[in-house]
């Protein structure tokens, strides 16, 4: 009796596990269960757009894209190439606007995921929020019923300190969609 | 089997039937690029002891002395020192240097006349300041950042000069030390 209850319980855990591996390539698929769950379930894909009034996208890879801000420093300026900066006391903060498109490769049923961002890194001089919502290493919900398919615009904000030293400035944003 | 034992059977298919359901999560990275500029900002304030300035708080700003002559009380917050052959206003400002993003221990602060006024004199602090092509006037080297610094424009006005409004622009510069 056990050793079928341990055989179940590795079951259990291998489908699990096959489940937080995301979309793993052919070779190293593991148990035929969590295969065909996936195919049944499509594969999503998150795509990062330029909107109007945006700062440009520029994609470069399977879910991999690059914002390009340009030259910022806390002058205000009212709106260029999509960046807005408003000056404060001690910091200045760069707002903008970026699309976001989560695809499902099977679209067949009406569904949606919930998106959740979070920083690669952390960013100590720096506060960054999508719509609001104030970024960390763990990923933060910011949106909770986005249709398939459809782009959805978000509000990304930098707030920079003045104390931060001039230079390159690169921040890490991951994104998951997760169904529904 | 005992009741336990099928419990946790049921717990097991349970779980492994939510994976399966769940479908898979998908991720994307977005990489933000700036270049990250440093800036000064200067700005003129009304001071407590000063006349009002129109449009303190920000970086282009218009100092009104009134109405003034030799035989009359100046208006609040004016200064006026009658000499032998002129009179003298004067009233203070302040200026506010802000910097972002520089490391700058310092500003240095000139200025300088857009307008040639050969009949009156324009002075701040102690420096007569010159006129467009002239170098400027150095008003200081070691200016602190983000504090309200007062100045006090003087205008020197000859007792020959007639009935008349005086007007001039004064072009202030702050350099980051």
């Amino acid at each position: 009796m056990k050793r079928i209850l341990f055989m179940w319980f590795l079951l259990g855990i291998s489908i699990c596990f096959a489940k937080g591996q995301g979309s793993a390539p052919a070779s190293r698929r593991t148990t035929a269960i969590s295969l065909r769950a996936r195919s049944e379930a499509g594969n999503t894909s998150i795509t990062f757009l330029t909107v109007t009034n945006g700062a440009p996208v520029q994609l470069v890879g399977s879910g991999q894209s690059i914002l390009n801000l340009g030259s910022l420093s806390s002058v205000t300026r009212s709106d260029e190439h999509g960046v807005q900066i408003q000056p404060q006391n001690d910091s200045f903060v760069v707002s903008t606007r970026v699309g976001l498109r989560v695809d499902l490769s099977n679209s067949s049923r009406e569904s949606t995921a919930t998106v959740s961002a979070y920083l690669l890194g952390p960013a100590p001089l720096e506060t960054v929020s999508v719509d609001g919502i104030q970024l960390s290493t763990r990923p933060a919900i910011i949106a909770r019923q986005v249709s398939y398919g459809a782009t959805t615009e978000h509000v990304l904000k930098i707030v920079i300190l003045a104390s931060m030293p001039p230079g390159r400035l690169i921040d890490l944003i991951g994104v998951i969609a997760t169904p529904n | 089997m005992n009741k336990k034992t099928l419990s946790m059977l049921a717990g097991l298919v349970l779980m492994s039937g939510m994976a399966w359901a769940q479908g898979q999560t998908s991720s994307g990275t977005l990489t933000v690029r700036a270049e990250l500029a440093s800036s000064i900002n200067l700005t003129f304030l009304t001071d407590a002891n000063g006349v009002a300035l129109t449009g303190s708080g920000t970086n282009v700003a218009t100092l009104d002395f009134g109405a003034v002559s030799q035989f009359t009380t100046p208006p609040p917050k004016v200064t006026q020192t009658v000499a032998a052959t002129s009179l003298t206003v004067s009233t203070p400002f302040d200026v506010s240097v802000t910097k972002s993003n520089v490391t700058s221990a310092n500003y240095a602060l000139t200025a300088e006349l857009q307008t040639t006024d050969a009949v009156n004199g324009w002075t701040i602090d102690t420096f007569p300041l010159t006129t467009v092509p002239a170098a400027a006037t150095s008003l200081t080297v070691t200016g602190v950042y983000a504090s309200n610094v007062v100045h006090t424009l003087f205008l020197t006005i000859p007792f020959s000069e007639g009935a008349a409004t005086i007007t001039n622009s004064i072009n202030f510069v702050a350099t980051a030390n």
